[in-house]
């Protein structure tokens, strides 16, 4: 064959949330000349959000993903809770956060399994039909199989008891929960906790045992071919640990130091956002630092979110058997920040075994079971509600009109902060297959592995900051009381 | 009674019977816009029927004028059988208004499937 | 006997309807055992142009979930109609439009402006970037459910359907004993008829939005002033919701002999609101209670806006009564 291709296509791409194409165009001499990572969805939530009720937006922003509804549920609930300038009382927080970390194993469990670990638990190279969730039950066998489903199933039941449903949750008011949890109920919880702790650490020794043993895989996380140095953005708490449901922003730059640390609620005044338009999603950039293309570099304002991030940014996991994976990660690397995308996998395995302690230890608090539920609210005005999805930083801020209805909704949500390290390492991981103006059909694959690292999820995506939204952030202590004012 | 030829009647047992649904079939057929006749308060057949009614319609309006709509497209008026002057009137002065506000724009909505240009 | 071929295709979607296939937990490993998944993105490795290559009718059974928003999903909804035996709308989304049919109140213009802001920034649906020319599809000017692209042979409402449905549909896909073309997987009923709530049909004195009060988790929410859509609403979910403290939204869509959901909920709640007495003293106390309501559509039309007329933006040439 002597034609040259000049362009190849990936359409759609699999094994993800959302639609998306990858476009490979091939230069001369047959190498890549250029890779674009397109999404072509787009729901408009930002514009069909005015003039909705404020309560309404927790169940009406999470179907922007059935993946992770949970994620949109609180942090517009926590929005509200600031636009109604209320404090949830001890026993709703509990309950959030009881599910929000179900929640979180919930959603890690599901992409090992299911949508990116396939790659390296049934192989790379192994033929389309094989790799997928069914494949890698037939790898691991039935046993081991019927576990995966039996602890995503626990993860999901933990949402139902919380929050009414398995997949987009009603309890979240402002200012609380809608429902308690029975006794037998937070028996079960229990239960399924302690139960989803040691297929957690299960999944850690598979991991060692298929991943890091795996030649493939060997390669792509040593060495620095796939290991852009980029910023990370995630929230702590007040020790430094890796929180899910709340804390500050802590931005590191590329050599582990810290860029920035500000309340939740102040993130939007750190990014700034360009379209492009091959793309419905949008960019958002570190705004201090710059645009400078599709480039990696302290110079580059691209930066990261995710478990990768995350454990770039925090100090320690915050629970005790995460802690040792973590400090076993952190040998492995010599040190962090760790920017070897494909680590990804393993950063996102500690962060479950974390999700499963902080879930068995909430189940166990007594203030679960007592106390109110529900606390008073103030009057409707503007908020901001911070949270980490299980794949990055997600923001929701409202306006809310006297008669507590949605004026305007700005939503920068998870995946969008990835987009520019995704088209960074899709085009990095092309560069190596492309050869002669021809590829391997089965390498194409590896270009999806290179995004599925990040587990996206572009139906979030494609909602973003709509520009220019006066913002004044009042940051009240536990009091309630106002510490701080800041304004972009 | 003689109609006018812009007037459609549809006669029910009460204006209970009416509800949105119905009123919104109107329009989507092409009504510009649509009068209910009910009976004085107090003066239902069915009792209540007439109020039910006017909440309904009180609601109806309100989501019309949510789209974009003129809520004066829908009016409900209260005349009793007997008052056949009346409803005449009140269909003259509803023909002028409508006239006055124009053809419903349901009548002109277009679905553009686009493959034109965005931008 | 072979094994049945099926498809799982997502439109306009957020992946919920693809996970609340995995609800039935242990069961989808009979869907391993005796189905070949040929088609879904979410899951499984296969390509359009896999798709493309199928003989018409080849695929047994396609799930469809997602709304019709760009021109991909309409050209994918009408390759799936020809290469699918039978073709199931799953979801609220692919039934109704969903919530994201909220979007057809506005015009495409104004949307992207609110999400791009000049028209400078606005993706093209074609674009050179170094003599390289990039697509997207288009953003059709109004969201629509699958019914109105491609002739559907049965139905599965709900956001997402619930466990027990989706359990009753897998097996009938497997065992290939499906209902008569038309079915919709859901109860005939309204939701009312299941939900274990208390009622005492009480009128509505006050109307309630579920932030403002804490709701008896005995009685009926609608009884209590909460906007319920339990009455119009297809019920089959065992009513989670209700259960949960928080009024029914109406995923479901509506029964089978009321053609606008919204409308038909709107009239019931009207009949209700009252101060005890009907009498025309009245009329002002009853309008002060329906002037509680704030967001009419967003609250009767949240999964049905994409089947209604009122879930369109309209003009009207006089400007008097403009109210956006």
């Amino acid at each position: 064959m002597n034609d040259r291709l000049r362009q190849i296509s990936i359409d759609p791409i699999t094994r993800l949330e959302g639609h998306g194409r990858i476009e490979l165009f091939l230069d001369d001499e047959g190498g890549l000349a250029d890779a674009f990572f397109q999404i072509p969805e787009l729901r408009g939530f930002e514009e069909f959000c005015r003039g909705r009720l404020g309560e309404d937006m927790p169940q009406i922003t999470e179907r922007i993903c059935g993946v992770c509804p949970e994620a949109h549920h609180y942090a517009s609930v926590k929005a509200l809770d600031a636009c109604y300038r209320a404090v949830p009382p001890p026993r709703a927080q509990a309950l959030r956060e009881l599910l929000y970390n179900a929640y979180t194993f919930s959603d890690h469990l599901l992409h090992f399994y299911y949508l990116g670990g396939p790659d390296f638990l049934v192989g790379p190279y192994a033929p389309p039909q094989e790799r997928n969730i069914i494949g890698v039950i037939g790898k691991v066998g039935l046993e081991l199989g019927k576990e995966v489903i039996r602890h995503r199933g626990y993860g999901q039941r933990m949402i139902e008891i919380v929050g009414g449903r398995p997949i987009h949750p009603v309890t979240g008011l402002p200012g609380g929960q809608s429902k308690g949890i029975t006794a037998e109920e937070r028996d079960e919880i229990r239960s399924m906790a302690a139960s989803a702790v040691e297929f957690a650490k299960a999944t850690l020794e598979l991991f060692h045992k298929a991943l890091l043993a795996d030649r493939t895989y060997g390669e792509f996380i040593s060495g620095s071919a796939h290991a852009p140095s980029l910023y990370s953005m995630g929230l702590v708490d007040d020790r430094g640990s890796v929180s899910f449901y709340d804390g500050d922003v802590r931005v590191v730059g590329p050599d582990g130091s810290e860029y920035a640390q500000v309340p939740a609620a102040a993130v939007l005044s750190l990014i700034e956002e360009r379209t492009e338009p091959w793309t419905y999603v949008k960019i958002p950039y570190l705004k201090d630092v710059g645009w400078k293309g599709f480039v990696p570099g302290p110079d580059s304002g691209i930066y990261r979110v995710g478990p990768l991030a995350r454990l770039n940014v925090c100090r320690q996991i915050g629970t005790p058997l995460a802690q040792i994976e973590y400090e076993r990660y952190l040998d492995f690397f010599g040190g962090g920040p760790v920017h070897a995308t494909f680590a990804y996998h393993w950063a996102r395995l500690i962060e479950m075994l974390s999700a499963a302690e902080r879930t068995a230890s909430l189940a166990a608090e007594e203030v679960l079971m007592n106390g109110a539920l529900r606390a008073p609210l103030g009057e409707p005005g503007a908020g901001v509600g911070v949270i980490e999805a299980a794949r990055g930083v997600l923001i929701h801020h409202y306006d809310l009109d006297p008669r507590g209805r949605v004026r305007s909704a700005n939503l920068v949500v998870a995946t969008t902060h990835n987009v520019a390290a995704i088209s960074l390492s899709i085009k990095e991981m092309a560069k190596t297959i492309v050869r002669d103006g021809r590829v391997d059909p089965s390498l194409l694959n590896l270009v999806e592995m290179s995004f599925r690292n990040y587990d996206p999820c572009l139906a979030c995506a494609t909602h973003a900051l709509p520009g220019e939204m006066p913002l004044v952030v009042d940051v009240r202590g536990p009091d309630g009381r106002i510490r701080e004012r800041i304004e972009r | 009674m003689s109609y006018p030829p812009n007037v459609i009647p549809i006669r029910v047992n009460c204006s209970g019977r009416i509800n949105a649904g119905i009123v919104l079939r109107a329009l989507e057929r092409g009504a510009d816009g649509v009068l209910i006749g009910g009976c004085h308060p107090g003066d239902c057949h069915y009792v209540s029927g007439n109020y039910k009614a006017r909440r309904r319609v009180v609601l109806l309006r309100r989501a019309l004028a949510e789209t974009g709509i003129d809520p004066r497209r829908v009016r409900l008026e209260w005349i009793s059988a007997s008052e056949g002057a009346k409803f005449q009137r009140t269909i003259a002065t509803f023909t002028e208004d409508i006239r006055s506000i124009g053809r419903s724009p349901l009548c002109e909505e277009e679905v553009k499937v686009a493959a034109d240009v965005q931008g | 006997m072979s094994k049945a071929k099926i498809g799982i295709y997502w439109a306009a979607a957020c992946g919920g309807c693809d996970c609340s296939i995995l609800e039935v937990n242990e069961q989808i490993l009979d869907v391993a055992a005796g189905a070949e998944i040929l088609l879904w993105p979410c899951a499984v490795d296969a390509k359009y142009e896999d798709l493309r290559n199928y003989r018409n009718g080849e695929i047994d059974v396609v799930l469809f979930n997602g709304a019709i928003r760009t021109a991909e999903n309409h050209e994918m909804a009408e390759l799936i109609r020809v290469k699918a035996k039978y073709l199931i709308a799953y979801g609220s989304c692919a039934h109704t439009g969903g919530v994201i049919g909220l979007a057809n109140l506005s015009e495409r213009d104004r949307i992207f402006e609110t999400v791009y802001g000049a028209r400078e920034r606005w993706p093209q649906l074609e674009s050179s970037q170094d003599g390289r020319i990039l697509r997207l599809p288009a953003f059709l000017e109004r969201l629509t459910p699958l019914s109105e692209v491609v002739e559907v042979d049965y139905t599965v409402p709900g956001c997402p359907p619930p466990r027990e449905i989706v359990r009753e549909l897998l097996s009938a896909l497997l065992s290939g004993d499906l209902p008569p073309r038309g079915a919709i997987f859901a109860s005939a009923k309204n939701l009312c008829e299941e939900c274990a709530r208390e009622r005492t049909h009480e009128r509505i004195q006050r109307i309630l939005r579920p932030h403002e009060a804490e709701a008896d988790p005995e009685r009926c929410l609608l009884d209590q002033g909460f906007v319920c859509m339990g009455p119009a609403t297809r019920g089959g979910c065992g009513a989670p919701c209700p259960a949960a403290n928080m009024p029914c939204t109406g995923c479901a869509g509506p029964t089978a002999d009321v053609a606008d959901q919204g409308a038909a909920m709107l009239s019931t709640l009207a009949s209700l609101v009252g101060t005890g007495e009907e009498d025309e003293s009245q009329i002002a106390a009853e309008d002060a209670i329906l002037a509680q309501l704030d967001d009419i559509i967003g609250t009767f039309y949240r999964f049905g806006a994409a089947t209604s007329i009122l879930g369109r933006r309209y003009h009207e040439r006089s400007t008097a009564t403009d109210q956006h």
